[in-house]
């Protein structure tokens, strides 16, 4: 499990984490949203080695991460930015990960080269940047790792490769246990590959959540009440929004408990639409000032 | 076997419910045929495995499919379909009843409707 | 097929391996470059060339000597920041720093790992021209396997060396510019400081001169290791004869040769051995975040951004100095407020500029009159020390007990003293010294003056002293004095003391070398004026000679020093040299030549040259008799010199081990 308590780091003056706290759970797939300049992308280099942070813990597998090779042997990152040798071929980058991971696998290498379908002796310089996305991918997973940390991982890959690479990474967290940690801006995807989510802004982890509870913690009501009636004064609502006679109540409840509220008012109509991960990431940082226009969903 | 639809509005793992339910009561998932597995569906879909695991789990405890340790997850015969799913249902048809008699479906087009499902 | 990786702490192969071929145009043009020549040498061998050292080991571990001594220090200077720039450079932009930071691998074996990288690839290119140098040697018949092994050592301290100081600077900065700066600046600060300490000091002080003392130069290895690596041959004259013509003839055969002071190397060896060290302590604390920030070390930020301000405050303000007011400076020395107000332009420039590369970008104006203010306060510092000489610098005059030897150089003549055979005409330099310092004002007010030198009634002598002290420091001080004849015969003053210190008979013995075991008579020669011909003397003629001459010195016919003029005009048309051979402190030997003029009244040194048979009597006219228009008594004394000076035809300045002697040849 990757466990970050209460990390503080500073750089210059600016303070980039203030606090922040995450939990990630062995096997699960976990998403790290937020707006830019929350903090995602400081929280995965503490994670992967890079920094070190001035107050609190980074542990990963119940082990620190600071300077521990034993555990870095078994994290595979791929971050926004991923490097490699300006002269490489593909081949020669795989080399090198070979030679420094003791559960690379070249079965899986070779394996994968047919899901890339990418020359290994291409110079990484001249392919795409999609492409060479790909090749991180292509050689992350070669590594075999037991956690994979993925810093807006998909980002400039086409649809199909995106599935793809989805794919493979769904396939060694059910196989393999791999524990995941993604961060990106696209809620429509993690949706789907995610099963925890933690939302961040300016530096703390403003909550963290099954996906199952987030999903069932919060409810869009569609509600047509009697005789013109406003929405009643005491009934407890994050939000609201209204066509007509249709007003559209944003509630922090799941959907029974939702309808029997709102069954006290015998409404004619009332009509429970779950909400979708963006909407739920929207109206859970509305209340923290997030500037959010009044969108009609 | 399964296709979702990225823009419906439903947890994933309903779709994937519905999906399974349909291919059940439709036949295409015969009584005592092999489910897809976890694993394979999560690769094949590319969602998350604890999602469909939960889909099971709920397919399970509605009766529609049992699994076997080690083994992986079968279809039911038509034994043990949940009572609250029927409720459920039948709260659905109440209401697309209704609407029907808005639109000025007659009763005995719904009646014959319904006769033709069964009879299939 | 599972990989194999290596686990060890410190080491991984596949990050040394890789180093090695993503580096390879580095190393591989330095060795072919490097190869080029002992190429060179196989051809010539191959085709007969006759060279010096075929057949002959020593010969060639003398060349192997020289390139160690004089060539490998700045190619290694060189060689090793371009090493560093290549191994290093994963530090300096944040894409690498995030992969090599997520391997798996601790930073001591980044560290090690690149360190052995980076020093493979100084030490490959030597061993690949050692090898074909120890081919062609082999080839040659001249392999000499001590040479060989004193070469390695030396070639294998000083690239550990060079490269561990590289390594240190890499981890002072964040900025792959920054480094090889950090770098020059960390190996040739010391020689710049001292450069610049005395440019000022001898602007303000009276009695400095000179741009450089080199007492720091230890700590500018490159400039320190040229000075003093040496390459000292032992050659013993052999009779040969020529293969094809059969003549016999002597020649110079190299018996022994040996790299001095190969033990500095080891020294450094060491220094850098401690520098890899903080490199280490600085890699474990660097913080990966600072790659491209110009300065990596927290506490090292002031350093620099003061260090920058103080070089350019003094390079900067001299510069400005020199191309704005100098032209105006009326006298010899700076004027304070002018080159203040240059300090501080440039001290701010730099300031500026250090503060602007910190903080990387160009707002860096606001709240900075902190960091001005103390700019200002510093330079004004440096400038209050120096005009008002607060450290004393020139009235120092060190006592006989601190000091280990004395050299004067005066009335154009060179004098070393030592505190247990000289210490009372150290005692008289002494007081002359002091009456010089006591009287600056009167010396600076006429020297001053554009034209005091063709005053009548003013003579010049330059004062030239040097205190060896025997803490190891040097008090070095020039004066060029005016000396004037009432002040000659008041006692007291400088002119007085000087006077009857030079014309003292202590002194007077000296300068003939009389009775000084350190000197020894080895020959010289005659030049008759008047029959244009020239005799060499041979060592006892010498001796000879120079008794005689003692003898005139001690009848009071010569050594008398004129301060005032010179007449050269009642010399005889004779030009005596006598040279001996003199064995300095550090045990080396070398020439110095006396001028002895010769007048009427020397009859001591006549008769022996008579006796030798060089002259005879029809040669002993003067100069003034011999040309008479150019010695017309009447005339300017400093138009007398200016004509002589038309017809001398070469003017030498002749070296001994003590300082130059000036001589005209004439016709």
């Amino acid at each position: 499990m990757i466990e970050v308590k209460n990390v503080v780091k500073r750089f210059d003056g600016f303070t980039a984490l203030d606090g922040a706290s995450l939990s990630v759970p062995t096997g699960s797939v976990y998403g790290l949203v937020g707006p830019n300049g929350a903090g995602k992308s400081t929280i995965i280099r503490h994670l992967t080695g890079i920094y070190r942070q001035d107050e609190g813990s980074v542990a990963i597998g119940g082990e620190d991460v600071w300077e521990n090779a034993g555990l870095k042997a078994r994290v595979a990152a791929i971050p926004d930015d991923w490097y490699y040798f300006l002269q490489s071929t593909v081949r020669d980058m795989m080399r090198f990960y070979k030679g420094f991971y003791p559960q690379f696998s070249m079965e899986r290498y070779e394996k994968l080269k047919e899901v890339f379908s990418i020359d290994e002796k291409r110079v990484i310089r001249r392919l795409s940047k999609g492409m060479q996305k790909q090749v991180a991918f292509w050689l992350a997973l070669s590594c075999m790792p037991d956690y994979l940390i993925l810093d807006e991982p998909v980002d400039g890959l086409d649809p199909v490769m995106r599935r793809q690479v989805w794919s493979l990474v769904m396939g060694d967290v059910a196989e393999r246990g791999t524990t995941v940690l993604v961060s990106s801006h696209n809620l429509r995807e993690l949706e789907d590959v995610c099963d925890h989510v933690g939302i961040m802004d300016k530096g703390k982890v403003l909550l963290e959540r099954s996906l199952a509870q987030l999903q069932d913690n919060m409810v869009k009501m569609q509600v047509v009440f009697r005789d013109g009636q406003e929405v009643p004064a005491d009934l407890p609502v994050l939000h609201v929004s209204r066509v007509g006679r249709i007003h559209t109540l944003i509630m922090r409840m799941n959907a029974q408990e939702a309808a029997a509220r709102l069954a006290v008012y015998d409404p004619m109509l009332v009509d429970a639409v779950p909400l979708t991960l963006e909407e739920i990431f929207i109206y859970e940082l509305g209340g923290a000032d997030y500037a959010v226009k009044d969108i009609v969903l | 076997m399964i296709s979702l639809n990225y823009r419906d509005s439903r947890p994933i793992y309903e779709q994937i419910k519905d999906g399974l339910r349909k291919l059940i009561v439709t036949g295409a998932l015969g009584p005592d045929e092999k489910l897809p597995s976890v694993r394979a569906l999560a690769a094949q879909l590319a969602i998350n495995p604890n999602t469909i695991q939960r889909a099971y789990n709920e397919l399970e405890g509605e009766g529609y499919i049992y699994s076997v340790p080690g083994k992986g997850s079968f279809a039911a015969g038509n034994t043990g379909a949940d009572a609250q799913r029927r409720t459920e249902l039948l709260a659905q048809v109440r209401e697309l009843a209704a609407e029907l008699h808005y639109l000025g479906v007659s009763r005995q087009e719904l009646e014959t409707l319904i006769k033709e499902a069964y009879e299939s | 097929m599972q990989s194999k990786t290596s686990f060890s702490k410190y080491f991984n192969a596949t990050l040394f391996r890789r180093n090695l071929t993503r580096f390879w145009p580095l190393w591989g043009m330095a060795s072919f470059a490097g190869s080029l020549f002992p190429l060179a040498l196989l051809v010539q061998f191959l085709r007969g060339e006759d060279f010096y050292m075929w057949n002959r080991p020593l010969d060639f571990t003398e060349m192997y000597y020289y390139a160690a001594a004089y060539a490998v220090p700045i190619v290694s200077l060189l060689y090793a920041i371009l090493c560093a720039m290549l191994v290093w450079s994963y530090l300096y932009n944040s894409r690498s720093v995030g992969l090599m930071h997520t391997l798996p691998i601790r930073r001591e074996g980044l560290f090690f790992t690149n360190f052995l990288s980076g020093m493979a690839m100084m030490l490959i290119p030597y061993v690949i021209v050692g090898a074909l140098c120890v081919l062609v040697s082999v080839v040659g018949g001249c392999f000499d396997a001590k040479g060989l092994g004193v070469t390695i050592l030396a070639v294998l301290g000083l690239s550990f060396f060079y490269f561990a100081t590289a390594t240190a600077a890499a981890f002072i900065t964040g900025n792959i510019f920054a480094l090889p700066a950090v770098y020059f600046l960390l190996h040739f600060l010391a020689v710049m400081l001292d450069w610049l300490v005395c440019t000022f000091s001898q602007g303000f002080i009276f009695g400095l001169s000179g741009g450089y003392s080199g007492v720091v130069e230890w700590l500018s290895p490159t400039v320190y290791l040229e000075n003093h690596l040496r390459v000292s041959g032992t050659y013993e004259e052999v009779f040969q004869r020529g293969e094809l013509t059969g003549v016999g003839y002597y020649t110079d055969v190299l018996t022994a040769v040996e790299l001095q002071n190969l033990w500095l190397i080891g020294v450094y060896a060491l220094a850098g051995a401690a520098l890899l060290a903080i490199a280490w302590l600085l890699y474990r604390r660097r913080r990966s975040e600072s790659a491209g920030d110009v300065v990596a070390v927290g506490w090292m930020k002031p350093v620099f951004r003061y260090g920058v301000t103080g070089l350019s405050a003094l390079l900067g303000g001299l510069l400005l100095y020199e191309l704005f007011w100098r032209s105006f400076q009326s006298g010899r020395y700076y004027e304070v407020l002018p080159l203040l107000v240059c300090m501080l332009v440039a001290g701010a420039i730099g300031y500026y500029g250090a503060s602007m590369l910190l903080a990387k970008s160009l707002r860096v104006f606001r709240g900075s009159w902190r960091g001005l203010a103390l700019t200002a306060a510093g330079c004004a510092l440096v400038c209050a020390v120096l005009y008002f000489d607060v450290l004393g610098v020139a009235d120092r005059v060190p006592e006989v007990s601190r000091v280990e030897k004395m050299t004067l150089y005066t009335a154009d003549n060179n004098y070393t003293f030592y505190p247990d055979e000289d210490a009372a005409l150290m005692e008289r330099v002494r007081a002359v010294h002091q009456a010089i310092a006591a009287d600056r004002n009167y010396i600076m007010g006429i020297t001053g003056q554009e034209d005091w030198r063709s005053q009548p009634i003013i003579g010049d002598a330059s004062f030239h002293v040097t205190y060896y002290l025997s803490s190891g420091l040097k008090v070095n001080r020039y004066y060029y004095l005016p000396i004037s004849q009432q002040r000659l015969a008041q006692a007291g003053t400088y002119d007085n003391l000087l006077d009857s210190l030079v014309n003292s008979d202590e002194m007077k013995d000296r300068r003939i070398h009389l009775n000084d075991a350190r000197f020894a008579p080895t020959g010289g020669s005659v030049y008759v004026e008047r029959r244009n011909e020239g005799y060499d003397l041979s060592s006892r003629e010498c001796a000879a000679l120079q008794e005689a001459v003692a003898r005139d010195a001690a009848a009071g016919a010569w050594g008398q020093y004129a301060w005032l003029e010179s007449d050269w005009g009642g010399e005889y048309a004779l030009s005596l040299e006598l040279s001996f051979t003199y064995m300095n402190d550090e045990g080396d030997t070398s020439r110095d030549w006396i001028s002895i003029s010769l007048r009427p009244g020397m009859d001591n040194t006549i008769s022996c040259l008579k006796e030798l048979g060089f002259i005879t009597e029809a040669d002993l006219v003067t100069n003034s008799q011999l040309y008479p228009e150019a010695y017309d008594d009447t005339g300017d004394m400093a138009e007398k010199f200016a004509q002589e000076m038309e017809a001398v035809e070469s003017v030498g300045i002749i070296g001994g081990a003590d300082g130059p002697t000036t001589v005209y040849v004439t016709g």
